[in-house]
């Protein structure tokens, strides 16, 4: 019933349909998002990769966050030490700044399931 | 007669496809869009006893008398079907043309079909209707679908062939008894 050929062939099928997992995930990369939160609670979500600046009313001033093709950052804190604005970029899912002293947080979500890690840096 | 004959038979083997495309279409499946894919086995009888043209021919009678019935004309599982089913008629004919009953055997021509079956409807979800990448992730699934089904598929004709052969009496064009 089975040729040697069939057999390699189903063989060689089942492994192509199983490394198809992996690669569809790597050639079809999910859309990210920044969720934007002041004392814990989400504003507003933006999608990763647009060049557009956000302004976020904090608890003691204005938080500016830019967006561009390498993620987003904030670029003007009321914070003392400007650490938000050291502390980079974040693009990666899971991906966290959380700026203590003006109380606004960035996250960086996935389009299916929110990855809701912990903080990368906590600036003051 | 002998021309009587094919017609006949070749009528009954769409009913026959009609027939088990319904009672496929009350099993559950395991994944949206998702076909078992078992009218195959009649498509892939008429490549093997009677050709291309054909298995072409009872193809798109099956697709679209059960596609009326269940009411799914012009649905886009009804293209899925149509558009993976053009594909396969011609793969499954070329494969068996160019190999001539060498190297694969009637299984193995069976699952590779349903495997470019499952592809190629994949591919035209993907491109028609939804353009997400949660469709593409549905593919390894229903590829390895395609594989257990296409085994079935196969095993089901490879007894089929010798039954055609010897109780009706015709001649295998790839894989005689």
């Amino acid at each position: 019933m089975f040729t040697k050929w069939d057999k390699i062939l189903i063989i060689a099928l089942i492994v192509a349909s199983a490394a198809s997992y992996p690669a569809i995930r790597h050639f079809f990369p999910g859309e990210k998002y920044v969720s934007i939160e002041v004392l814990g609670e989400e504003i507003k979500v933006v999608r990763l990769g647009l060049h557009k600046e956000i302004s976020v009313r904090g608890i003691s001033g204005e938080s500016i966050i830019r967006f561009d093709e390498f993620g987003a950052r904030f670029v003007e804190s009321p914070s003392s030490y400007k650490k938000c604005i050291g502390a980079g970029y974040v693009k990666d899912v899971g991906d966290v700044i959380h700026c203590e002293e003006n109380g606004v947080t960035l996250r960086v979500i996935g389009s299916g399931r929110a990855d809701r890690a912990k903080p990368d840096f906590i600036t003051r | 007669m002998e021309k009587e004959r094919k017609i006949v038979t070749i009528s009954l083997l769409a009913g026959i496809s009609v027939v088990i495309y319904l009672i496929e279409s009350f099993l559950p499946s395991p994944v949206p869009w998702l076909r078992y894919g078992f009218s195959h086995i009649i498509t892939l009888f008429a490549l093997l006893f009677f050709g291309p043209k054909e298995a072409l021919l009872i193809f798109i009678v099956r697709t679209v008398i059960s596609s009326l019935i269940v009411g799914r004309l012009f649905s886009p599982t009804f293209f899925f079907g149509l558009g993976g089913g053009f594909v396969v008629v011609f793969f499954m004919a070329g494969l068996l043309s160019i190999l001539d009953g060498r190297g694969l055997g009637i299984v193995g021509i069976s699952v590779s079909g349903a495997w470019v079956n499952s592809l190629v409807q994949m591919l035209i979800a993907a491109m028609l209707f939804a353009r997400h990448r949660e469709i593409f992730l549905l593919l390894p699934v229903s590829l390895i679908f395609a594989v257990a089904t296409g085994l079935i598929n196969g095993i089901v004709v490879y007894y089929l062939n010798g039954y055609g052969q010897r109780a009706l009496g015709y001649k295998s064009r790839y894989f005689p008894v």
